[in-house]
């Protein structure tokens, strides 16, 4: 498309193609532009976005479009608008427009059944106990088409605004408030349904403050930052009439104050708001914010009473104030306190069912076994109670559990997560996570050794591990990307990241810009993105798993040792070896003698065939060398080759101009491919050598070009190590020959193998036989002394003496090392550069326009920390975890107590800053923290004194009233209820039906997912392009923390129940409620092998059916059934029965497993067939329920 | 204290239910999130999370005031809600740039029902050719691909037949609205 030379005509253009849908990227772009620059153009486009929408939507104008006559009354429209707004069009309606009418009104009811469901399709969250509609909705059998929303609980603790759909407009509401308060109350509310969104600024169960105790931090500062800051905040550039009223100077300070205290009349704030000209009045209506009358009021008396300043109060030192009067634990005394003041009472506790289901899922992530539910309901007194929390805290699984709520902040994948979105081996860090946790780390080390782990004196393996945290975020290699320009985006990444986590401060806004909303000024964030501006980390991430710096992440202290020992050991030998070259001499020893004897296959026409050598086994070591000459055209072409028919075995082959090598264990899928490509040119020659060490992994394959090792890479598969053998019987070496593919046919010489893994310096010599037959033929005067030091080497390497003693024993040593270091996983760490770090402030975030140079500095709005820190990542970990510091334990009491009541106490676990929310209870927020510091940080304390309250134990039964007064249970009348996380409720249906399995640790695995996921999203040439699935237990049934997250294509069943992406830190997900959840907890193979195996253990495991209905519920929700429940139930499963018994052919069906057939269920006794996929049917409904998709 | 709104609605609109005068708002508000953030594709998502609030909010609507005005905010606070979910990848205007489209949008919006009036004229003026392909575009929801495909014409000769359409409609329009 040519631009037109009017602008306006090429803006008009731009609109017309963007409409269309076929507007590129640099297009739209220029549209923005053109709309930025040129006058009037906003109003044109949005006049034709208009007409776009009236054409495409409005019956009016599709009618006309639809008729070949145009209707009389439009035809006389111009000159005549009388006439036209008498008959407005929509008031006589064609047959079409009426079509047209209802197919918007469907939208529109497609949009309400959505919501409906989401607020009422679910069960009676106020009952406790399963009512009947909840059992007889989940019928597949019976009712296809019904979309079973109703089987996700509807049990909504974030929607906070208990509004109704209603078709009709309600009545007024008979509250003082005006409809646009409400409205705002309303729209804020909704804003704060999740993660990525604002919560009201507002604590809404606050009362109104009686006179006189207005303060400023509660009530005022929320209405400023929410509507005054974006223009009279800390952000110095978008400051308008140089007024910020986000500090008592700025607001009471200057020439003539906008506010005066104690005079409202004469504070020209209060005569702004109030203003009715459109003119003056603030905030500005273009704004498009306005401050309800109750707010006005609020302000109006805050300055009548005197304009009391506060600092913010998560800037504030934390401060125990629990009274010394106060009596019992110290949780319910400020809970109890919040309570009264809103005429509302602690429920009761929960019964033991619940309460030892509650417990254990907010330990270990798992369920109780119905035998544990029985020990603790049969076992009275608190006791009992403390004996359970101690007992979950030291499972394992405690840790997975915690780990797996810290990744979520940690941003960790197995993924590199841009472009190619490469496999990336940083597990053993997750592991530590899960590790530190189970070892009650102190959250002060824990951090410490996160953040700098590299920069404590002699830093041990697990420290070096822990700094992972900073190398999680996303990397790329694209190529054109800029190095300098990812190497500020990595840092940004890790300043929002630790600003996020630490401190609750959404500090990546001062990236750009002064913080619009809270102090943090560019100056500051710079000066933290000093702190990790000094690594030696590069900009490109090579697309490699191990994208330095790395580690390696030895299984044991002895590994690594004997791992530095050989490394010792092999400087020595190679010293040695040097010596003894030094040393030797080879008068009189002829090369012709004691060169090799190699396979020439200089003819090349017929394929070689050098018998049974060349046969080796997985952990054999082996090297293999020959001199080459490529084809004269490009193609692919078989080097050297040990396969049978099946192609297991070896070759070594010439494709795209690369040569790789590859130990196949299975054709296509399993097998090793490591080489180099674009290197080696159609009709070149060379020499060519690998050796492989045993150790059946990727790294244990190295590969040389003329004698000197070449960076090579894994081709097409992330997967890094063999399980099984490749060695093949029935199989002939064979060396060159015609390809039977390409025709194409190579020249090979000199072919070698040996069966062990050659020292470099052996495989040189072998590459430099040809040339010192040559030198050897010379006279000896004549030879150069390089001739003579090339000749002396290879003689050397070929004679027996102490120099082949020497380095054959080195090889052997490298071998050991080889098998060692290749079968260890690698870990992505940090490392610091020796300079002083620094950096420059990067103006608009750009990061080639530098502005002043800043130092490594803690931000200026926080208070000074009376501490020697030193001023690199180290002292930031210290002054984080500094006893004095105002954020750092309050973020953390928070995001622990919103793990257990799925809402923080400040609800904004993400942003403390002035943005977020204010806490519901800010003296125990405070408690908690100051506890948690003197406790020495200790983590398990905490969630065990949370745990203990009666706060925490009480009934999640929910009255009317205390719905609506309190739908979020932010006043914590009631004990938590709230849909179990993504990761928890596949666990759960695994570990009920008796299949999880329980390792912990080691590399990500990858159970089933539909087909197709990674391809749509994949690269051609990324490793993780194809996805291969895991088979067996062991990959398909671990604990979901395990499986591999693949960045730009999570596991669906996971994402679906809102796991995030993992690419930024996220400290609250969201937590949405949509029928798909139903369909993938009742098609999903993994919960229909759950049911399936549920069904079997059930029956396995009691004998009537009664019994066998106890027992499922039991192991899925901690309590029997009850008589009610079991009517239900008991009639789905006859009609399962019934429907079964006369469709054998489905029953078999279901009992087939689709996705790994070994996990199919076998019946010995036909006639048994249907009775167990009844049962596997009433397992679904089951494993649908509120009550166990839910905790309690 | 009121609503910053310019002009309050025509007075049919006190008489419609709250589902009439979403359902009438469709297009308009389609329009007015179509203008913020130039994406065809989410633009229908938008105005579906959009309906959604409004319902959620329905309540909160007094019958009588401007539905328009109400309606166009809480799209506004949808676009950016969209805004912020998505990286640069889909976001092609600034918040400058966004505030300022919202404003033109809520300035033009007290005409609309005049401009669809006149629209229904103008459609007629349209040269047979351009009616035709608007038509196809419109009425048959048609791709500009298979457009090009049915007339034997090049998409690019759609794209120029399609903004010409356009343009002569607006100019039309803009003459043909009442004063």
């Amino acid at each position: 498309m040519k631009p037109p030379s009017d602008p306006f005509e090429e803006l008009t253009e731009l609109a017309s193609r963007l409409l269309d849908g076929e507007l590129p990227e640099a297009g739209t772009k220029r549209l923005a532009d053109l709309l930025d620059s040129l006058p009037g153009a906003q109003d044109r486009f949005v006049r034709m976005c208009e007409l776009h929408a009236m054409l495409e939507g409005e019956p009016a104008a599709q009618s006309i479009l639809s008729s070949d006559h145009l209707p009389e009354n439009v035809v006389s429209l111009p000159g005549t608008k009388t006439l036209g707004a008498e008959a407005a069009p929509h008031e006589k309606r064609s047959p079409r427009q009426s079509l047209v009418r209802l197919s918007s009104v469907a939208a529109l009811t497609a949009a309400a059944l959505v919501f409906f469901s989401f607020r009422f399709g679910g069960p009676d969250p106020t009952q406790p106990n399963v009512g009947e509609s909840d059992l007889a909705e989940p019928n597949p059998a019976e009712d296809v088409g019904k979309p079973p929303v109703s089987l996700v609980d509807a049990e909504d603790e974030t929607s906070g605004t208990g509004i109704s759909v209603e078709a009709e407009p309600a009545e007024t509401s008979p509250d003082e408030e005006g409809p646009e308060s409400q409205y705002e109350r309303a729209v804020l509310a909704s804003l704060g349904s999740g993660s990525q969104k604002r919560p009201p600024a507002n604590f809404t169960g606050e009362p109104a403050p009686a006179d006189g105790s207005i303060r400023f931090n509660r009530h005022i500062r929320p209405i400023l930052s929410e509507n005054c800051y974006a223009c009279h905040g800390p952000d110095e550039a978008s400051r308008e009439a140089d007024l910020r009223l986000d500090t008592l100077a700025g607001a009471t300070g200057g020439e003539s104050p906008v506010v005066v205290a104690g005079d409202a009349e004469s504070s020209e704030l209060i005569a702004r708001i109030t203003a009715t000209d459109a003119d003056d009045v603030m905030p500005p209506p273009e704004s498009h914010k306005s401050l309800s009358p109750a707010q006005i009021e609020l302000l109006s008396r805050w300055v009548s009473e005197g304009a009391r300043w506060e600092d913010h109060w998560s800037f504030m030192p934390i401060a125990n104030r629990l009274p010394e009067e106060a009596e019992g634990n110290a949780i319910d005394y400020f809970v109890d306190r919040t309570l009264e003041r809103n005429g509302l009472g602690r429920s009761p506790e929960a019964d033991r069912h619940t309460l030892v289901r509650r417990a254990t899922l907010d330990l270990t992530g798992l369920p109780p076994t119905p035998e544990e539910t029985a020990a603790f309901v049969g076992e009275e007194g608190e006791a009992a109670y403390e004996n359970l929390i101690d007992d979950l805290m030291d499972r394992p699984s405690f840790g997975e559990h915690r780990a797996r709520y810290w990744l979520d902040a940690a941003r960790y994948g197995d993924t590199h997560g841009l472009h190619l979105d490469n496999y990336r081996e940083i597990w053993p860090y997750r592991d530590w996570v899960v590790d530190a946790f189970n070892a009650n780390k102190p959250f002060d080390e824990f951090t410490v050794e996160q953040l700098a782990g590299d920069l404590l004196p002699d830093a041990t393996q697990e420290q070096q591990i822990a700094t992972g945290f900073n190398r999680c975020n996303v990397t790329t290699s694209e190529g054109g990307a800029i190095e300098e320009e990812f190497l500020a985006r990595y840092a940004v990444d890790r300043v929002s990241t630790t600003s996020t986590v630490w401190m609750g401060l959404t500090a990546g806004c001062a990236q750009c810009h002064d913080h619009k909303f809270d102090p943090i000024t560019m100056k500051d964030f710079y000066s933290l993105y000093a702190f990790f501006n000094n690594t030696t980390q590069p900009g490109m991430d090579g697309n490699a798993k191990d994208s330095p710096p790395a580690i390696r992440a030895y299984d044991s202290p002895e590994q690594k040792s004997r791992s530095e020992d050989l490394k010792k050991r092999i400087e020595a030998a190679g010293k040695e070896a040097e010596k003894a070259l030094k040393e030797a001499s080879f008068e009189g020893v002829d090369l012709a003698d004691v060169a090799p004897e190699s396979y020439d296959h200089g003819a090349a026409e017929k394929a070689g065939d050098l018998g049974n050598r060349g046969a080796f086994s997985i952990d054999e070591p082996f090297t293999v060398a020959f001199r080459y000459k490529l084809p004269t055209e490009d193609g692919r072409t078989i080097l050297a080759q040990r396969v049978d028919e099946r192609e297991r075995g070896w070759r070594v082959f010439w494709e795209d101009r690369g040569i790789i090598v590859e130990l196949i264990e299975s054709h296509p899928d399993k097998s090793l491919k490591r080489g180099v490509t674009r290197r080696f040119k159609a009709g070149s020659s060379g020499h060519f050598a690998v050796s492989y060490d045993g150790s059946g992994a990727s790294d244990g394959i190295t590969l040389y070009s003329a004698g000197d090792r070449l960076a090579s890479r894994f081709v097409n598969r992330w997967f890094d190590s063999l399980e099984n053998d490749f060695e093949v019987e029935g199989a002939k070496l064979r060396v060159g020959g015609k390809d039977p593919v390409s025709g194409l046919v190579p020249t090979v010489n000199e072919f070698v193998v040996y069966d062990r893994r050659l020292a470099d310096r052996e495989i040189k010599a072998l590459s430099e036989l040809t040339p010192a037959l040559a030198i050897a033929k010379k006279a000896p005067e004549k030879r150069s002394d390089k001739e003579k030091a090339q000749l002396k080497l290879v003689l050397a390497c070929h004679t027996e003496g102490p120099y082949r003693d020497a380095i054959a024993s080195l090889a052997e040593l490298q071998t050991e090392l080889s098998r060692i270091e290749s079968t260890t996983a690698t870990t992505l760490v940090m490392s610091e550069k020796d300079e002083t770090p620094k950096a420059h402030l990067l103006m608009r975030g750009e990061y080639e326009q530098k502005g002043d140079e800043v130092a490594p500095a803690f931000p200026a709005f926080l208070p000074e920390i009376d501490a020697d820190l030193s001023m690199n990542r180290l002292g930031l970990a210290r002054w984080l975890v500094h006893p004095d510091h105002p954020l750092t334990a309050r973020v953390t009491v928070n995001r622990i107590w919103q793990e257990l009541f799925g809402i923080g106490l400040v609800k904004t676990a993400e942003d403390f800053g002035t943005q977020g929310d204010n806490p519901s209870h800010p003296d125990l927020l405070d408690w908690l923290a100051s506890t948690l510091i003197e406790s020495g940080w200790d983590v398990k304390a905490l969630y065990r004194t949370i745990m203990l309250s009666e706060t925490y134990r009480q009934s999640s039964r929910l009255d009317e009233a205390l719905a609506e007064h309190d739908p979020e249970n932010r006043l914590l009348a009631r004990g938590p209820r709230f849909r179990l996380d993504a990761e928890v409720i596949r666990d759960q249906a695994l570990f009920a039906s008796g299949l999880l399995d329980d390792t912990v640790g080691g590399p990500g695995v990858r159970p089933y997912q539909p087909a197709g996921i990674w391809e749509a999203v994949g690269y051609t040439n990324s490793n993780t392009q194809t996805f291969f699935q895991d088979y067996g237990g062991s990959a398909e049934h671990r604990r979901s923390l395990y499986s591999f997250w693949k960045r730009t294509a999570p596991p669906p069943n996971l994402a679906l129940f809102d796991a995030p992406n993992r690419e930024s830190c996220i400290m609250r997900r969201e937590r949405t409620n949509t029928p798909l959840q139903a369909l993938v907890l009742m098609n999903d193979p993994h919960f229909v092998r759950a049911s399936r195996y549920l069904a079997l253990r059930v029956l396995g495991e009691a004998d009537a059916r009664d019994e066998r209905l106890d027992r499922m519920a039991e192991l899925l929700r901690g309590r029997p059934l009850t008589d009610r429940e079991r009517r239900v139930v008991v009639n789905s499963l006859d009609q399962f029965l019934n429907t079964y018994e006369s469709d054998r052919a489905a029953a078999a069906e279901l009992l087939t497993d689709d996705v790994n057939d070994s996990f199919s269920i076998r019946v010995g006794e036909p006639a048994n067939v249907p009775e167990l996929a009844a049962w596997t049917m009433v397992a679904t409904q089951m494993l649908n329920l509120a009550e166990v998709i839910n905790k309690n | 204290m009121t609503l910053p709104v310019k002009n309050s609605d025509p007075p049919e609109n006190s008489s419609k239910s709250f589902a009439d005068l979403m359902a009438d708002h469709q297009p308009r508000l389609a329009a007015y999130i179509r203008s913020l953030i130039a994406d065809e594709h989410s633009t229908k998502d938008v105005l579906q999370e959009t309906n959604v609030t409004l319902l959620k909010k329905s309540r909160d609507f007094t019958p009588g005031t401007n539905f328009t005005a109400w309606a166009f905010r809480v799209a506004f606070f949808e676009v950016l809600t969209w805004r912020r979910r998505h990286g640069r990848e889909k976001i092609h205007f600034d918040n400058a740039l966004v505030d300022s489209l919202a404003n033109a949008v809520e300035e033009n919006a007290p005409r609309y029902e005049d401009r669809l009036e006149a629209l229904q004229f103008c459609i007629g003026e349209l040269p047979e050719r351009q009616r035709e392909v608007i038509e196809l575009r419109y009425l048959k929801t048609r791709s500009v691909q298979s457009i090009a495909a049915d007339l034997g014409f090049k998409a690019n000769a759609v794209s120029q037949l399609l903004h010409r359409a356009r343009t002569n409609l607006l100019k039309c329009i803009n003459d043909y609205t009442p004063a």
